[in-house]
């Protein structure tokens, strides 16, 4: 979710950790001004009735914020619009901020409040860094994959290739049983060096991207490479070696793609694990917390 | 036909349609994790419920103070157990209170400070833990609290008193700054004893130097015998002045296997006096052992009923015991006498018996002749023993006898602790001379055509001498040789010096009743925190 009105990427960032800042400061400044009133004592203690007052506050939006995994799940429900959803995940997860600070007295307490609060701030920074890295790499895949496709699927729309790519070279260089001519398109060693070009390059390329190795996942080396494949065929053979090297520029594409989106998505392999570990957590904590102290 | 690019791009998931349904590994991985998150974290809750001492002992906020390590990992030995019972919503808010429920006074009397509170003083100080903070780590005192403690009633007394009117001091806030003058020296009580210091400490405990009246090796030894000598002197040579130091009369142990005690045992041994009551073993040393005649003073003040004549008779004088007066007096000196007279075989006594009298009647003309002569001997005794010269009136203040009403000696009022509403110890400032807090014990003699004066203003030096030490560091000393230097550093705390609990009772110490538990407990149950 785009945050800020500004376009710019830096602006959306500074944006979010003014943000942070912000909130976080206004938050423990309104505690310190109520101590200073005499409301409270500062620095506040998580037993007070202040402490414990921002103790159910920082639960309840703990739970709210677990809520929208919920909301994912039975998205077929429509339960409110996704963008109020994140707007409010996003801001009254910065907000939780302060008020566990306070509660927890700018400390750290025993072994269980002090996993807790641990694991709220990993988790309250695994957010902003997700949220920042939101601001920037649709942005960036926009603007360099122009032929985006589902990155979960990417194999299997380069084994879909593959086989085109197969199909291809093999039409240039073996003859059809129903086809009049008695010769292929490409014979002898132009027809062996473009099937080694498809056996050795080019097919491993498109199966798993740069992962197979190939020189064709360097812009470069591909350009270089396909280059030298089209001085070396035929006439006949350059349409199909240019749709070949298409091919092989979309998985390059695609490689990006799966780059950027892994960093687009990996934070939530923290998150989420980390959100569902400090639940459980504060849950026990307010437990035993409210049984002990 | 050439086919539409739109075509192009979904024939590529021909026989993929539902890809969505399967989860990819960035996916999967990531609720997998969050699984095994949960996993871990609902582990921590089991090992909770199975272990709750344990658990319950990780909330503590620090180790305990050595005195309570036996029950540090059980919290129910002093705090009261949590309970579902008269749980309401707003006891959620009531935490901190309920948790500082303590069961203190199952060990801990606890005697109260001073019953002069307002409600609010009440409440506060009916909880233990508002100033005795533990889980402060093994080596934190509990008894040693911040002055804020103290001053949050005592920086304005009259508005945390019951009745507005305290019994001490409206305001104290800190040692150095507006603490007052110690009671005893603002306002001195009036001294009932005459004895000085500076006499007794002077070679021979002579008013004048080279005077008569000085007490020799030999008058020593004439007066008390070989043992009160061998106390006191080293000398064998008659003509030596007996020397005193402070030492020879104030002692804060019994230095019990020295060979002061012996002499001083022997001494007292030697008069048939009990030792083991003036000496007691290990005293604690903050305050000094006391003072009493039979140890200190009748060596060279022996109370003797002076020598008599009954007829022929010559009635050697005989010891008296101290702290008798009035009718007591008169019977133990009138029953000396007669032993005497006995002893010396009275003309009384070999008068025959009366006619018709037996064995076993009184012989009533003898005794009423014995008990004349012993009252006339007495009658001329007792105003010897409670006068100025060696009698009571040596040291006390006497109300003369007269016609019937004998001789009255005034009580002494109790100053073996002079500061009873504050500690302290002796044996911690043993590092100075006893002359630097106690002015005008060293020897002098009186100035020509002066007399001593005997009954002693209160010889401790005020206030500030403590803050020369007791204060902030770097204070400005002026020494008694008007330099100065900076001083100061030591603690100077309220707890250093004042007790909160049965401060009523300032003479009573740490083994006072008020401070026993109502019901001790056994060791199993001691151990167990029961």
């Amino acid at each position: 979710m785009l945050v800020g009105r500004t376009r710019s990427v830096r602006g959306r960032v500074a944006y979010i950790l003014a943000a942070t800042v912000a909130v976080t400061v206004v938050g423990v400044a309104l505690a310190a001004l109520g101590a200073a009133a005499g409301l409270w004592v500062w620095p506040p203690e998580p037993s007070s009735p202040l402490g414990v007052t921002l103790g159910f506050v920082a639960g309840a939006i703990v739970f709210f914020e677990l809520a929208l995994l919920g909301r994912k799940r039975l998205r077929g429900y429509r339960l409110g619009f996704t963008r109020v959803w994140m707007w409010l995940h996003i801001w009254l997860g910065l907000v939780c901020l302060p008020v566990v600070l306070v509660h927890a007295g700018f400390g750290l307490g025993g072994p269980l409040s002090a996993a807790t609060l641990v694991l709220f701030l990993l988790v309250t920074a695994s957010g902003i860094w997700g949220l920042i890295l939101q601001q920037w790499l649709p942005q960036r895949i926009l603007a360099q994959v122009p032929h985006e496709t589902i990155a979960s699927q990417i194999d299997f729309v380069g084994e879909y290739h593959a086989q085109e790519a197969a199909r291809l070279v093999h039409s240039l260089v073996t003859v059809p049983p129903e086809a009049e001519t008695a010769e292929p398109s490409v014979i002898g060693p132009q027809a062996a060096e473009l099937l080694a070009f498809l056996d050795q390059l080019l097919l491993p390329y498109l199966h798993v991207g740069k992962r197979s190795g190939s020189p064709l996942a360097s812009l470069t080396e591909g350009e270089y490479r396909f280059t030298r494949l089209r001085a070396a065929v035929p006439e006949v053979a350059v349409p199909a070696v240019e749709r070949l090297h298409e091919l092989a520029g979309l998985r390059r594409q695609w490689d990006a793609q799966a780059r950027m989106h892994f960093w687009l998505h990996n934070w939530l392999a923290v998150h989420l694990p980390l959100s569902a570990a400090m639940a459980t957590l504060m849950v026990l904590h307010a437990v035993k917390a409210l049984k002990y102290w | 036909m050439p086919r539409s690019p739109s075509r192009d791009l979904s024939d590529r998931f021909t026989g993929n349609r539902r890809y969505f349904r399967r989860p990819d590994g960035l996916r999967g991985g990531r609720y997998l994790l969050a699984a095994v998150a949960f996993g871990l974290a609902a582990l921590w809750a089991v090992a909770e419920v199975a272990a709750p001492t344990k658990v319950a002992y990780s909330f503590s906020h620090g180790p305990v103070a050595s005195v309570h390590a036996a029950w540090e990992s059980d919290c129910a030995a002093c705090h009261v157990p949590s309970s579902t019972s008269g749980f309401t919503a707003a006891s959620l808010f009531d935490t901190r209170t309920r948790w500082q429920a303590m069961t203190c006074e199952k060990c801990h009397a606890g005697a109260a400070h001073n019953d002069n509170l307002t409600a609010t003083g009440r409440e506060f100080h009916a909880q233990c833990s508002n100033c005795h903070r533990d889980h402060n780590g093994r080596n934190f005192s509990l008894v040693k609290l911040a002055d804020s403690d103290c001053t949050r009633c005592h920086a304005n007394l009259p508005a945390n008193a019951a009745n507005g009117s305290p019994k001490c001091e409206a305001k104290v806030t800190n040692f150095v700054t507006d603490h007052p003058e110690f009671r005893p020296l603002k306002s001195p009580p009036e001294r009932t004893l005459k004895f000085s210091h500076a006499l007794h400490m002077s070679p021979g405990q002579a008013y004048t130097k080279g005077g008569q009246e000085a007490m020799t090796v030999g008058k020593l030894r004439q007066l008390s015998g070989e043992a009160a000598v061998a106390r006191y002197t080293d000398s064998k040579n008659d003509a030596d002045l007996v020397t005193l130091d402070c030492a020879s009369c104030h002692q804060l142990d019994s230095e019990a296997g020295t060979k002061g005690y012996d002499k001083l045992k022997l001494a007292l041994d030697a008069a048939g006096d009990p030792t083991r009551s003036v000496l007691p073993a290990r005293a604690a040393g903050a305050t000094l052992l006391p003072i009493n005649f039979e140890a200190h003073c009748r060596a060279c003040h022996p109370l003797r009923a002076p020598d008599g004549a009954a007829g022929n008779l010559v009635i050697s004088g005989f010891d008296v015991p101290h702290r008798k007066q009035g009718a007591d007096l008169t019977a133990e000196v009138s029953g000396g006498y007669l032993r005497s007279l006995v002893a010396k075989d009275h003309p009384a006594l070999a008068q025959p018996a009366g006619p018709g009298g037996m064995v076993d009647q009184p012989l009533a003309q003898p005794a009423a002749t014995l008990r004349g002569a012993a009252d006339a001997l007495t009658a001329k005794a007792l105003p010897m023993l409670t006068g100025g010269e060696g009698g009571c009136a040596k040291c006390h203040d006497v109300t003369p006898a007269s016609g019937n009403t004998p001789a009255k000696v005034a009580p002494l009022p109790n100053h073996s602790v002079w500061f009873p509403w504050a500690l302290f110890d002796h044996t911690a400032h043993r590092g100075a001379t006893c002359a630097t807090c106690h002015p005008g014990t060293s020897a002098a003699y009186a100035a020509p055509g002066t007399q001593l004066v005997e009954k002693e203003p209160v010889q401790i030096l005020g206030i500030d001498s403590c803050r020369a030490c007791h204060a902030p560091a770097g204070t400005k000393v002026t020494l008694p040789d008007k330099t100065t230097l900076a001083g100061g550093g030591v603690r100077h705390g309220c707890t250093d010096c004042h007790r909160y609990h049965n401060a009523d009772h300032g003479l009573q110490g740490r083994g006072a009743k008020a401070g026993f538990p109502v019901k001790p407990l056994d060791l199993g149950d001691f151990i167990r925190g029961k």
